[in-house]
């Protein structure tokens, strides 16, 4: 597993409370390789949910590309930084 | 009592004048408890699952619950396509629909919870409850103010009778109106659901019930609601309910206000020689049916529910408790 957690631009342990939150999970539960689909039981409703949490707390603009990709915290959190880099870069054509 | 009559045998509360039917707090002013010292998520519906649910539809998987409990297991005697739902309610929605104009006209539809948004229509307070109980034979949600839960039982009994079902889920569920909302301060919240099966099957699987109950809804235009002929009005529904207008039962319980329907209501009913207690409404559809619950549950009290609406809308409910012991009623 890839260590995410010294990320400064989106930080793990806020990520999963925001995660844990919309799917009605503990932290513990939410673990970093945790699937949400396969592991947590994610539906289709909580996923458009999540990816509106997420976009509204972090300025993104998540697309059906992005979150198949982001198929778990650890996936989510590395998806996040790489968007919320290329944002400050001056092309910011996902916002 | 023939056997297509349906019985009452189960009954399920949550609200803030109390969750045991039989104890229900009904005398006084309207309950304004937060939600928090009547109504437990967890220990209702579970630890997970419920986060979007909106607060009405919560109350009233909570009540319908306790309702299917209290009844026993009568489900499992019921193909899915054979159960009916009626639900009567004012505001049950009004917070989420609130909610959700707020956020279309300040940050954007986009950013509507897609969780929340299938609560955009009020039936879907009753669908969450047909979804998790299997009521696939009909699903009806009548919004008349403050009649709407008592007429949930006319429509459900008329359903059943009709050949359209087999077991009647009927009732009220209300949430507190927006803050900003007229009659706010009168807001109910909470749920109350009934079981109804017809006499028959009650029997069949030994179940004893409650007792019965019959509805009948009728209309006094405000303008007219003293004239003759709402009073006709009156007598009339009183006969297709009692069979003749002078038997009214010894006491009456009217829930309504002093607008001039209620009032005028309030009137006829004072002359009959029955006993009229009139219990300030609410804003909604919940307490006219909590009175019912509580007449069937603990009889010997009220045995005909009225209700009146400002706009016109009426409805009388007559209760015809069971007499007999009744261990069930006592353990309530």
């Amino acid at each position: 597993m890839t260590d995410t957690s010294n990320s400064t631009v989106v930080d793990l342990e806020q990520l999963r409370a925001t995660i844990a939150d919309v799917l009605e999970l503990s932290l513990d539960e939410l673990t970093d390789d945790a699937r949400f689909v396969e592991d947590l039981g994610v539906d289709s409703l909580i996923g458009l949910e999540l990816q509106i949490t997420l976009e509204v707390q972090y300025g993104v603009r998540l697309t059906e590309a992005d979150l198949r990709r982001a198929t778990s915290l650890h996936s989510a959190h590395r998806l996040l930084t790489a968007l919320l880099t290329e944002t400050d870069l001056p092309a910011p054509e996902r916002l | 009592m023939s056997a297509v009559d349906l019985v009452v045998t189960g009954i399920g509360v949550v609200s803030p004048w109390g969750c045991e039917p039989a104890k229900l707090r009904l005398d006084g002013e309207p309950a304004t408890g937060a939600e928090e010292s009547w109504f437990d998520l967890t220990a209702e519906l579970g630890a997970r699952g419920y986060k979007y649910v909106p607060s009405a539809a919560r109350y009233l998987l909570a009540a319908t619950r306790r309702a299917l409990a209290d009844a026993g297991p009568v489900l499992s005697g019921v193909p899915e396509a054979r159960r009916g739902l009626a639900l009567g309610t004012n505001s049950g929605i009004a917070s989420v629909i609130d909610a959700m104009d707020e956020t279309v006209t300040g940050s954007g539809a986009d950013l509507l919870s897609p969780a929340r948004a299938p609560y955009f229509s009020i039936n879907t307070l009753a669908g969450r409850v047909a979804m998790e109980h299997g009521v696939k034979g009909w699903n009806l949600t009548l919004t008349s103010p403050r009649t709407a839960g008592m007429e949930a039982l006319l429509a459900g009994d008329r359903a059943v009778r009709a050949g359209r079902s087999d077991l009647l889920l009927a009732g009220s569920a209300e949430a507190p109106l927006p803050v900003h909302t007229p009659g706010h301060d009168r807001s109910e919240a909470g749920a109350a659901v009934l079981v109804l099966e017809p006499h028959a099957a009650a029997v069949a699987r030994g179940a004893t019930g409650y007792g019965s109950c019959r509805t009948v809804a009728f209309f006094l235009p405000p303008s007219e609601a003293a004239s003759p002929a709402a009073g006709r009005t009156v007598t009339a529904a009183v006969t297709r309910l009692l069979g003749e207008p002078s038997a009214l039962p010894p006491v009456i319980r009217l829930v309504t206000d002093p607008s001039p329907v209620g009032t005028a209501l309030a009137a006829r009913l004072g002359q009959s020689g029955s006993r009229l207690d009139v219990v300030p409404a609410g804003a909604g559809t919940l307490q006219p049916v909590l009175h019912v619950a509580h007449g069937l549950a603990r009889p010997g009290t009220v045995h005909l529910v009225v209700t009146a609406s400002p706009d016109g809308a009426c409805a009388m409910t007559l209760l015809r408790p069971h007499h007999l012991p009744d261990q069930k009623r006592d353990s309530v």
